[in-house]
């Protein structure tokens, strides 16, 4: 089944309300979107500082308790060397050292290889505090425990400065999880002896980080110089896995950036993809160690508080539309309320009722200007309808009295042909068409002693003025030519009887003749016509020689000449007025003389009759629809 | 995967003599990929298959598994085919009885980005590992005339990190690996295999007394490390479960990611050519070159002969 376009029947106010609505839900849209985002980046900004501010606060308290370690180790290295004459003495200061500051796992007075002859390769007093919290001592070095290659050890001996070095699992040492700051101990010829130590369990600091609550889904991490894990909420990966590990071979700019940062030792955040969610890792260096202290939030958890901000927008922007729409619509409505009872007031006054009533509209608006528009339309309605019944009324009574002088016009013509049916020696025919209801055209004939009077003329102009004329010069013919037997004196008279007080110049070609129906003798004479085409009896085709002659009704008293000729039997006279030469067609193309004869050559043997009839069809199909502009009239005379 | 390993050594369990010969073996290093084939053979019972009770131990980062064959503690151990070498001339003769990986993996990775050739390495301070595998970068430096600063280490990254060190010397299989999973990219890196010191590596060693007294349990040993070897390459996957699982039981801090790497480059280098299968076998050709520059650098006082070295005339 064909389904034919849908065209729906949609009020103003409906169009106007869809409008409405469509361009408040864009406007809604980007301002939300916009909005949005500009509260989702502050959010992200907001939640940046308060993650840096977290790590900042972190970071101040792990630095403290690190320079307090750092502090009793100074305050303690002085020590040494005022008894390294008495090496079980050394138990004590490392001891002394522990019970001060309880903060501190273990420490070594750790000596080069062969210090103390007697002890050999490795001497190392330890204290450190065993399961019961009691402070334990005992050498450390041994030869599977050779603390010369230990980084505690021998980076600060290499870099001749205090050293915090990197987290490891003390397994022969402390047995936990530490890290050691070590201070190389020089004697008076800056020779390196020993170097004396503090061990830090990491239980405290990474309890201080693991508390960090930036966010409510975030975890925290601590990354040693090195990248290793400190803290991590997976323990299986504390020191057994650096950050990078899971993207060895990975190379994307978030990772290269966050690389260089923690090698760096800068703080910074990047978006990383971790398991296919991303994240948002924020990280700051604690400066003494060149550790680095990090927060790992989900994107959601950032995007949390947007997210409830935009459910909200979004329902209070549905509410704020739906309330629009309510408010429009009332209005629209209030406002298109009038524009339908102007359209009933139309489809009545469409139906004829003038009077009708309009809505009463006291706004100074656009409403009010199409009330006083519909109310200048009643009003000139009702006076062109007047108007019109008048102008009606008098175009039917012309139309009326048209009809009528075309009766009467065409009641002046004879119009029974042949015209002598009881003759032998002449066969006649005429017709004329006229352009409008009356013409100017004009023929007429008749026999008079045995001659054949007649005429054929065209009236200058067209419609009833010509037609009067055109009346006016045919009774002249006939009265004129029942006493004068010259043609060019019937010319003359009716010149002077037309020119004499003709105030609207009008004039009347025509074309008189007189034949003599025994001897075959024309006469003639021309006032400014067509000249008529004789069809010889061999159907030959030539023009009548004639003089132009001025038309009549324009000179008192111009001396018309008359002309005169022979014609033999069997001779036909074709006489036509300008409307046969001049009928257009469509593309205002003429018939023209040429075309006239022509036409004729192709029928020099049809009688008169036939042969105006042909004539007409002729035009016709010339005119090819084209409207007719001028009157026409063909007479045919054959003198047989 | 893990039941089905489980469920194999119970039945392979069921399977062992009641007399089965109790061996000690100490790989080269702490519990890593680089061991992979053994612990597999242990694990799924090529070796009690073979009748021979294996117990693996680990030596220390300070004490190297040839000091623990030369102490007794243990009874067939891995090492580096040079150390080996050397060992037999000094301290103890060696048989080898299998020859796992046929190419250096021995790295120099460099704080300075512009240090492209071995004479740039004059006067530096370099790590090297405590335990040894320093005998080709010492004779490096002898024919170089380098007078390098050796700086032992059991660990370099935080030598290298700390600026304590310029250089240092790194397995790629190993300490380099760790370096670029700590996000330290090294200035420089040099391969020795690429500058004329490309000697086999790890090989399977027992003394040569204890080859004498157990001529067939050392032979079965070694066709089970083999087979053990030839499963991890088919099973790497599987394989690395097995190394985490030592690799935990000895606190090692390592992860899976660095023993997958580290597996990846140890099967690589056991290809004599690369995309062949291993041969597991010492090249006499090899041995002879490797004879000569330790000869020339007077780490032995005389070649090591490929037969007796291999057990042919044992």
């Amino acid at each position: 089944m064909k389904i034919g376009k849908f065209t729906p029947n949609v009020s103003i106010s409906g169009r106007l309300m869809v409008r409405v609505l469509i361009v408040s839900a864009i406007i809604f849209t980007l301002s939300f979107s916009l909005f949005l985002r500009m509260s989702a980046n502050k959010m992200r900004e907001e939640a940046t500082k308060h993650a840096h501010s977290e790590l900042s606060n972190t970071i101040h308290q792990i630095d403290a308790i690190l320079q307090a370690v750092e502090i009793a180790v100074e305050n303690t290295a002085w020590v040494v060397p005022q008894v390294l004459d008495s090496p079980d003495s050394l138990y004590r200061i490392t001891e002394r050292l522990l019970h001060n500051n309880e903060f501190i796992y273990g420490s070594a007075i750790a000596f080069e290889p062969n210090f103390y002859s007697k002890e050999g390769q490795f001497f190392s007093p330890y204290s450190y505090r065993g399961k019961n919290g009691n402070i334990r001592s005992r050498q450390l070095g041994t030869d599977t425990y050779n603390y010369h290659y230990m980084d505690w050890y021998q980076i600060p001996k290499l870099l001749n400065k205090s050293y915090w070095c990197e987290p490891y699992y003390d397994d022969g040492g402390g047995e936990k999880m530490m890290t050691t700051y070590s201070k190389p101990l020089y004697n008076s010829n800056g020779k390196l002896y020993a170097v004396i130590t503090a061990d830090l369990s990491l239980e405290g600091l990474t309890e201080l980080v693991g508390n960090i609550k930036a966010f409510d889904k975030s975890y925290n991490l601590m990354l040693s110089r090195n990248a290793s894990y400190i803290v991590h909420p997976d323990h299986n990966l504390i020191l057994n896995e650096t950050i990078f590990s899971s993207t060895y071979g990975e190379s994307d700019e978030s990772l290269k950036k966050m690389q260089d940062d923690i090698v760096n030792c800068k703080e910074g955040e990047v978006l990383r993809d971790m398991g296919g969610d991303k994240f948002f890792v924020f990280y700051s260096p604690v400066e003494t160690t060149q550790w680095t202290v990090a927060i790992v939030c989900p994107l959601s958890e950032l995007h949390k508080d947007a997210k409830i901000l935009r459910n909200m927008l979004i329902v209070l922007g549905i509410i704020a539309l739906l309330l629009m729409i309510a408010l429009s619509y009332k209005g629209i409505r209030r406002v298109v309320a009038p524009i339908e009872k102007f359209s009933n007031v139309a489809k009545k006054i469409a139906t004829g009722d003038f009077a009708v009533e309009l809505p009463n509209i006291t706004s100074q608006d656009e409403l009010k200007e199409l009330h006083d528009s519909f109310e200048n339309m009643q009003t000139s309605l009702v006076k062109y309808i007047e108007e019109l019944k008048f102008t009606t009324a008098n175009k039917e009574r012309i139309e009326s009295e048209l009809q009528i002088a075309r009766s009467i016009q065409m009641g002046m013509l004879p119009k029974s042909f042949p015209a002598f049916p009881e003759r032998e020696d002449i066969s006649l025919s005429a017709k004329l068409v006229p352009a409008k209801e009356v013409g100017g055209d004009l023929y007429d004939f008749f026999i008079k002693d045995e001659k054949l009077y007649f005429i054929i003329g065209d009236v200058s102009g067209k419609g009833v003025p010509a037609s009067l004329v055109m009346a006016v010069t045919c009774r002249l013919f006939r009265s004129v030519a029942s006493y004068i037997n010259k043609p060019e004196e019937i010319i003359s008279s009716l010149n002077d009887s037309l020119a004499d007080g003709n105030d609207s110049n009008m004039f009347c070609t025509a074309f008189i003749g007189i034949l003599c129906l025994k001897t075959g003798e024309l006469k003639y004479c021309n006032a400014g016509h067509n000249a008529p085409l004789i069809v010889d009896p061999e159907g030959r085709i030539s023009m009548l020689n004639v003089k132009p002659n001025l038309p009549l009704g324009l000179f008192d008293g111009f001396p018309y000449e008359g002309q005169e000729t022979t014609i033999s039997r069997n001779t036909m006279l074709y006489l036509f007025t300008d409307g046969v030469t001049e009928a257009e067609n469509n593309n205002k193309e003429l018939l023209g003389d040429d075309k006239l004869v022509a036409f004729l050559k192709m029928n020099v043997s049809a009688d008169p009759g036939v042969l105006i009839d042909l004539t007409f069809e002729e035009i016709k199909a010339h005119a090819n629809g084209a409207e007719q502009s001028d009157d026409i009239t063909v007479m045919c005379i054959k003198y047989c | 995967m893990k039941r089905k390993v489980s469920l194999m050594c119970l039945m392979l369990a069921a399977l062992v003599p009641a007399f089965a010969q109790q061996i000690t073996f100490t790989p080269q290093w702490t519990p890593q990929s680089q061991f992979a084939g053994y612990y597999a053979a242990l694990e799924l019972g090529f070796y009690r298959e073979a009748g021979i009770d294996v117990t693996i131990t680990h030596p220390t980062k300070t004490y190297s598994s040839i000091n623990m064959l030369l102490d007794g503690s243990s009874d067939i151990i891995t090492s580096e085919l040079i150390q080996a070498v050397v060992a037999t001339d000094n301290d103890i003769k060696l048989v080898n009885l299998m020859q796992t990986t046929q190419h250096s993996t021995l790295v120099l990775l460099a704080r300075d980005k512009n240090i492209q050739s071995m004479p740039q390495l004059s006067g530096l301070k370099i790590g090297t590992w405590k335990v040894g595998f320093n005998e080709i970068p010492k004779m490096m430096d002898e024919e170089y005339r380098l007078n390098i600063d050796w700086i032992k280490f059991i660990n370099p990254l935080n030598l290298y990190i700390s600026g304590a060190i310029d250089a240092t010397l790194a397995k790629s299989y190993s300490e380099q690996v760790l370096f670029t999973m700590s996000g330290i990219t090294p200035g420089s890196i040099l391969k020795f295999s690429e500058r004329g010191f490309d000697y086999p590596e790890d090989g399977l060693y027992v003394s040569e007394a204890f080859f004498k007294k157990n001529p067939q349990v050392c032979r079965k040993f070694a066709e089970a490390s083999r087979k053990g070897w030839e499963w991890v390459r088919k099973n790497r996957k599987e394989a690395l479960d097995i190394v985490m699982k030592y690799v935990k039981a000895e606190n090692v801090p390592t992860n899976i990611y660095n023993q997958k790497i580290m597996l990846d480059i140890i099967l690589e280098v056991q290809e004599d050519i690369k995309g062949q299968a291993p041969s597991y076998t010492l090249s006499e050709d090899d041995l002879d070159k490797l004879n000569k520059r330790l000869l020339r650098h007077g780490y032995i006082s005389r070649p090591v002969e490929y037969k007796r070295f291999t057990g042919g005339d044992l």
